[in-house]
C-alpha cells in the first residue's frame, strides 16, 4: 500500500509557476444509509495546480476525483482541510466567476434549445449584456455548435451534449477549467474534437483540470498527472517523470505445446489454439534477458518475438495503486490472443 | 438580465412547458359547466352559488399548483443535477432560492389573475353583477398561496416532493384552523401547556386571514388597513420561511 505521496520535483532553478488552486489536507467523509455510516472519500489530499497547465486527475471509480472538483466549487463541503482557488476561498462566488465547470454527465435542460441553454447560462455567468452576444458567438465557434443552435437538447447525441456542456463551461471566458470526464462515451471523432478544444485552451493560456479514465488521452493531453488513490495524491508529475526507469521492458512471445513457467517472470497470457505464450519482462537488464533466452533455447522452445516496449501510464497506474488481476490469466482464444495478452501484462 | 430574474423567468417558462396553465382552461370549463347546471337549482341564489364555487375552485386549483409545481421545481433541479451547473456559476444560493420563488410566484400571479378574470367573465355572461370585491378575493387567494409557496420552498429544501406535499397539505389545513388553537389554549388547565399551544399558534401560518368568500358574496368592502395587514403578514411570514429555506439550502451538499 502506498501511503506516501510521490511528488516529483521540477528541474533545479526553474521558477515555481503561479498557483491557481492550492488544496491542503482535504478530507471528505460522506454519511450514507439509515445508520449514517461514514464513507471516507478523501483522506488528507494535498494538491497545487499551476497557472497555464493541464493537470489530469487519475484514479479508480470512487477515488474522489469528482468530489474534489465539487469541493473546489463549493458544491460539497470538505470535512476538514483548507484551500484557495485563484487566491479566494473555495466555492466563493468570485472564484466561481473565473472557473468553468463541465460536469461528468451533460446535466442540461432537455426542453431548451442549444441557443436558449447558452443564453440562460450566459445570464447565470453574469456576462455583461454588451459582451453576451459575442461570448455566445465565441463559444459556439470554439465548440463548432453553429449547426445545432436551434436543436432541442433532448435530441442531441452524446458528442454534441459534451460540446454543449463544454461551451457552457467556457461562456464566462474562465481562467481555470474543470472538466470532469470530458471524453467519456464519445466516438473517436468527437474525442478528437474535444481534445483539440482542450489543446487550444492551453494555447490560450488557460489552466485545465481534467478527470478522465481514458489513459491514452491523458498521456496525450496532460502536462502533469496526479494519481488519486485511497483519498490521497500518491503520485504527481509529468508523464516522463512518472514513468522514468519503471516502464521499460520486453514483450516476449514463445510457441509451446503447453503453458511454460519461467523463473521470475509472470505469464501474461497463453493461447492453446496456437500454443503462443506471452510474457512481460520488466527492466532493461541485458544480462538477465540473455540468461532467460538461453534457458528457453535449452528447453527447445521457439521464440516467436522479442519486442522492447514502454508500458505507459496504464501499467504505472496499476503498479502505484497495487492493482493485480484477481484471478490467474484466462486462456485467450486464438482470435483475441494478442489483445488479451497485452491487457494482462504484469511486471 | 440579472441572474435572479433569469432564474425566475426560466422557472416561469418551465411551468409553461409543464402545462401548468392548463389549470386555467380546466377552471374556466368547470365554472361555465357548473354555473349552467346549478343556476336553475339555486332558487334565485345563482350569483352566490357561482361565487362560492368559483372562489372555492380558485383556492383548490392554486393549492394544487403549489403542491404539484412548487414541490417539484427545486427537486427537479436536484434530481436532474442541473443544480450543479447553476451553482457552479457565480450564483449564490440565496439568488437561486429567490429566482425559483419569484418564478413560482409569477406562475401563481398569472394563474390566480386568470382564474379571477374567468370567474368575472362567467358571472357577467350569466347576468350577475361583478363587484370590485371579487378582485380583493383574488388578491387574498394570491397572498395565501404566496405564503404557501414560501413554505413549499422550506419543505423541498430538505425533503422529497412526496413528503413535502404531505407536510404542505397538513400546514394548509392547520393554517386554516389556527385560531382554534387559541380557544384550545384557553381551555387547557395547565398554563404552561397553554403557552406552548400559543407559541405553536404564532408559528403556524394564519390562512384564516385570507378567507374572504363571505364578504365577497355580500359585497362587503375591505378597508385599506385590512389589505395592508394581509399583505404585510404574507410578506413577513414568507420572508421568515424563505430565510429558513436558505439556511437549509446553504447546509446542503450537491454531489
Amino acid at each position: 500500500m502506498h501511503s506516501q505521496t510521490r511528488v516529483l520535483a521540477r528541474p533545479f532553478g526553474e521558477p515555481a509557476p503561479e498557483p491557481i488552486a492550492e488544496l491542503s489536507d482535504i478530507h471528505k467523509t460522506f454519511r450514507t444509509g439509515f445508520r449514517r455510516r461514514a464513507v471516507p472519500v478523501l483522506r488528507g489530499l494535498d494538491l497545487t495546480i499551476h497557472a497555464g497547465e493541464i493537470l489530469a486527475l487519475l484514479g479508480l471509480n470512487g477515488a474522489g476525483k469528482s468530489t474534489l472538483m465539487k469541493i473546489m466549487l463549493g458544491l460539497v463541503k470538505p470535512t476538514r482541510g483548507r484551500g484557495t482557488l485563484l487566491g479566494l476561498p473555495l466555492g466563493s462566488p468570485a472564484a466561481r466567476a473565473a472557473v468553468g465547470y463541465q460536469p461528468e454527465q451533460p446535466y442540461l435542460y432537455p426542453s431548451l434549445s442549444v441557443r436558449e441553454t447558452l443564453e440562460f447560462m450566459a445570464d447565470l455567468s453574469r456576462i455583461p449584456s454588451g459582451r453576451r452576444a459575442s461570448r455566445i458567438a465565441a463559444v459556439v465557434e470554439q465548440c463548432s455548435l453553429a449547426g445545432q443552435l436551434d436543436a432541442r437538447v433532448q435530441r442531441l447525441s452524446r458528442g454534441w451534449l459534451q460540446r454543449l456542456t463544454l461551451a457552457v463551461a467556457l461562456l464566462g471566458d474562465p481562467h481555470f477549467l474543470m472538466l470532469d470526464e470530458p471524453l467519456g462515451g464519445l466516438d473517436p471523432g468527437a474525442r478528437l474534437a474535444v481534445k483539440e478544444i482542450v489543446r487550444n485552451l492551453r494555447a490560450a493560456g488557460k489552466t485545465v483540470l481534467i478527470n478522465s479514465h481514458i489513459l491514452p488521452d491523458i498521456e496525450a493531453l496532460a502536462d502533469r498527472i496526479a494519481l488519486l488513490h485511497e483519498g490521497r495524491i500518491v503520485a504527481c508529475g509529468g508523464l516522463h517523470e512518472l514513468l522514468s526507469g519503471n516502464d521499460e521492458g520486453h514483450e516476449l512471445e514463445v510457441i509451446s505445446d503447453q503453458p511454460v513457467r519461467l523463473p521470475g517472470v509472470c505469464l501474461s497470457g497463453w493461447a492453446p489454439a496456437t500454443g503462443r505464450s506471452l510474457w512481460w519482462i520488466a527492466g532493461g537488464d541485458p544480462d538477465g534477458l540473455q540468461r532467460l533466452l538461453g534457458e528457453l533455447v535449452t528447453r527447445g522452445l521457439r521464440i516467436a518475438a522479442l519486442v522492447p516496449r514502454r508500458q505507459g501510464l496504464e501499467a504505472f497506474f496499476g503498479r502505484v495503486t497495487e492493482l493485480r488481476p484477481s484471478s490467474p490469466p484466462a486462456r485467450p482464444t486464438s482470435a483475441d490472443e494478442d489483445a488479451a495478452g497485452r491487457k494482462r501484462r504484469v511486471s | 438580465m440579472s441572474a435572479v430574474f433569469s432564474l425566475a423567468r426560466h422557472t416561469f417558462l418551465d411551468a409553461l412547458r409543464e402545462k401548468a396553465f392548463l389549470l386555467l382552461g380546466l377552471f374556466g370549463a368547470i365554472m361555465l359547466m357548473l354555473s349552467r347546471l346549478l343556476n336553475p337549482l339555486a332558487l334565485g341564489e345563482g350569483r352566490r352559488v357561482t361565487l362560492d364555487i368559483g372562489l372555492g375552485l380558485i383556492a383548490i386549483c392554486g393549492f394544487l399548483l403549489i403542491t404539484v409545481l412548487g414541490t417539484r421545481m427545486v427537486h427537479k433541479e436536484i434530481d436532474r443535477k442541473t443544480i450543479l451547473l447553476i451553482l457552479a456559476k457565480p450564483i449564490r444560493r440565496i439568488e437561486f432560492l429567490a429566482g425559483k420563488f419569484l418564478g413560482l410566484v409569477g406562475v401563481l400571479a398569472v394563474t390566480i389573475a386568470g382564474m379571477t378574470l374567468l370567474l368575472a367573465a362567467v358571472m357577467a355572461l350569466s347576468g350577475y353583477r361583478v363587484e370590485s370585491s371579487l378582485a380583493v378575493a383574488g388578491l387574498y387567494a394570491f397572498l395565501e398561496l404566496f405564503v404557501l409557496a414560501a413554505l413549499a420552498m422550506v419543505l423541498i429544501a430538505f425533503t422529497s416532493p412526496v413528503l413535502a406535499t404531505f407536510f404542505l397539505v397538513g400546514l394548509y389545513v392547520v393554517g386554516h384552523l389556527a385560531t382554534s388553537l387559541i380557544d384550545l389554549a384557553a381551555m387547557l388547565p395547565d398554563p404552561s401547556a397553554g403557552r406552548i399551544v400559543q407559541v405553536v399558534f404564532y408559528l403556524l401560518p394564519r390562512f384564516d386571514l385570507y378567507s374572504y368568500t363571505l364578504e365577497v358574496m355580500h359585497g362587503a368592502a375591505v378597508s385599506g388597513q385590512q389589505l395592508l395587514w394581509g399583505g404585510a403578514y404574507a410578506a413577513a411570514y414568507a420572508g421568515g420561511a424563505l430565510l429558513l429555506a436558505l439556511v437549509v439550502l446553504r447546509a446542503r451538499e450537491f454531489s
